[in-house]
């Protein structure tokens, strides 16, 4: 008996070494600009051969490990929610075997000025603190999952660049260069794809029933219609901010068909045509959670299909309110 | 060419960590090299969408009143982050910290606000909450 433990335990001991010895640490602190520690921050090492992430978030004094991950060459990167903070990105760094690297981040301040009250991230902070989120499993109506809920409309924390034809290129270029300042959200049009496209302060609302998904959000658009009774979509419909969108149960999977958008609106930045088709595949894995992976797929725009992967949090005690775009100040908005 | 396409393709990069911002850019609407810091009175509040507006009287370098306009984030999201729209009544007496606005207004983006009274920092980095 106590050969064998020792034998386990030798086991034990032979597969840490073995562990260490194929692979490196990363490590180190996330802090803001002034230094202050960064909490939740996502950070990324994405291996520079084969492809492969390994991806952690910081605690809450800004600390962050990756551990073990292969030896190679890395690039890291960290995307915090927009934009307090600008993303951050160090290509190849090399990790040896058995190597623990230490890497400090501080994060340059992003476009949003640190302006008071408008950070999404503080925002979700102060949200997660005062809910209580039961753990049991997602509720259940007429034998699918029940999407019902207000929801905490996250962005992808990992992002994925699209491969953009030239002339949506161009756009980007021309956008990026003038800060945004034409982004139809500053005209108090609807922000983005898909709506609501993961964003700042908003929340959604989803309201279900066998036949209709209705999303609810406080951002200008206002809502959405899911059709899940049948029907096609038009033949020719007409162009529009949120498209026309009809959903089928993949067993548990929602997947949310969406056309007939125009050509005004953006993906976040990115640009697309009116053949953009964006696909949503819904999942609610447990009663707190939402799993939506989005396809955005317009041959007017990019040259291949590309994805986002959102998160949602369930917030039982918030309600969306009203948000009407009254006072404007549009004038003020220069560039550069 | 392949310059300006390496360019660009770091750009779409670091932006697609932005597939959401925030109602409009305010890099497109303040300049960050100029930074400003300003104590008075709260004339008016504006407590609308798409972002909050708060309205003080100041004295410039010449001792003359000046009114400065602060931007603030969305009521929505103050709310939630505990303000309420009466926190800051006309009357009171802050100091503003932010960046002037770009097109030269009498403008600025509202990074700290301090209450003078007590010294109480309000929202802002390192604030101390909202309850004046």
């Amino acid at each position: 008996m106590r050969q064998s433990a020792t034998v386990a335990a030798l086991l034990i001991v032979g597969v840490a070494l073995f562990a260490q010895g194929a692979g490196g640490t990363l490590t180190g602190i996330v802090t803001g600009p002034t230094g202050t520690p960064v909490a939740d921050a996502p950070i990324q090492a994405k291996n520079r051969q084969s492809g492969a992430v390994a991806r952690a978030a910081t605690s809450a004094d800004g600390q962050y490990r990756l551990a073990p991950i292969p030896a190679g060459a890395y690039d890291i990167s960290i995307t915090m929610p927009c934009c307090a903070y600008e993303p951050f990105v160090q290509q190849n760094v090399a990790i040896a075997a058995g190597q623990r690297r230490q890497l400090d981040v501080r994060l340059a301040e992003g476009g949003s000025f640190n302006t008071a009250g408008d950070d999404p991230g503080e925002l979700a902070a102060a949200l997660r603190k005062r809910q209580k989120v039961p753990s049991r499993p997602a509720p259940r109506l007429g034998g699918k999952p029940d999407f019902s809920g207000v929801w905490l409309a996250n962005e992808d924390r990992y992002p994925e660049q699209p491969a953009l034809l030239p002339w949506a290129a161009k756009a980007l270029q021309e956008r990026l260069g003038n800060n945004l300042k034409d982004a139809p959200h500053t005209q108090c049009l609807p922000q983005g794809i898909p709506t609501p496209a993961s964003i700042g302060p908003f929340m959604a609302k989803m309201v279900q029933t066998p036949a209709l998904l209705v999303v609810l959000f406080e951002d200008t658009g206002g809502f959405r219609q899911v059709f899940m009774d049948g029907r096609p979509h038009p033949q020719d419909p007409d162009p529009s901010w949120i498209g026309h969108s009809i959903g089928k149960w993949d067993g548990d999977m929602l997947v949310v068909d969406t056309i007939g958008y125009n050509d005004q609106s953006w993906i976040g930045v990115y640009p697309h045509s009116e053949m953009l088709h964006v696909t949503e595949r819904i999942r609610r894995p447990d009663f707190g959670h939402l799993d939506i992976r989005v396809t955005f797929d317009d041959p007017g725009a990019f040259s291949t299909p590309w994805h986002q992967t959102l998160n949602w949090e369930l917030l039982p005690a918030e309600d969306v309110v009203a948000y009407v775009c009254e006072n404007n100040k549009a004038q003020h908005l220069v560039g550069r | 060419m392949r310059l300006r396409f390496a360019a660009a393709a770091l750009a779409a990069f670091i932006y697609a960590a932005a597939p959401g911002y925030a109602h409009h850019s305010f890099a497109a609407e303040f300049d960050g090299d100029k930074p400003i810091k300003l104590a008075g009175t709260v004339t008016k509040v504006e407590w609308t969408q798409p972002h909050a507006w708060i309205y003080i009287d100041a004295m410039d370098e010449s001792g003359r009143r000046v009114n400065w306009g602060w931007e603030l984030g969305s009521p929505t999201s103050l709310v939630r982050l505990g303000w309420t729209r009466n926190l800051l009544k006309v009357g009171t007496s802050v100091t503003f910290e932010g960046s002037r606005a770009r097109d030269g207004s009498n403008t600025a983006n509202a990074r700290s606000v301090t209450l003078n009274a007590t010294g109480q920092k309000l929202l802002g980095a390192s604030s101390q909450g909202p309850t004046p």
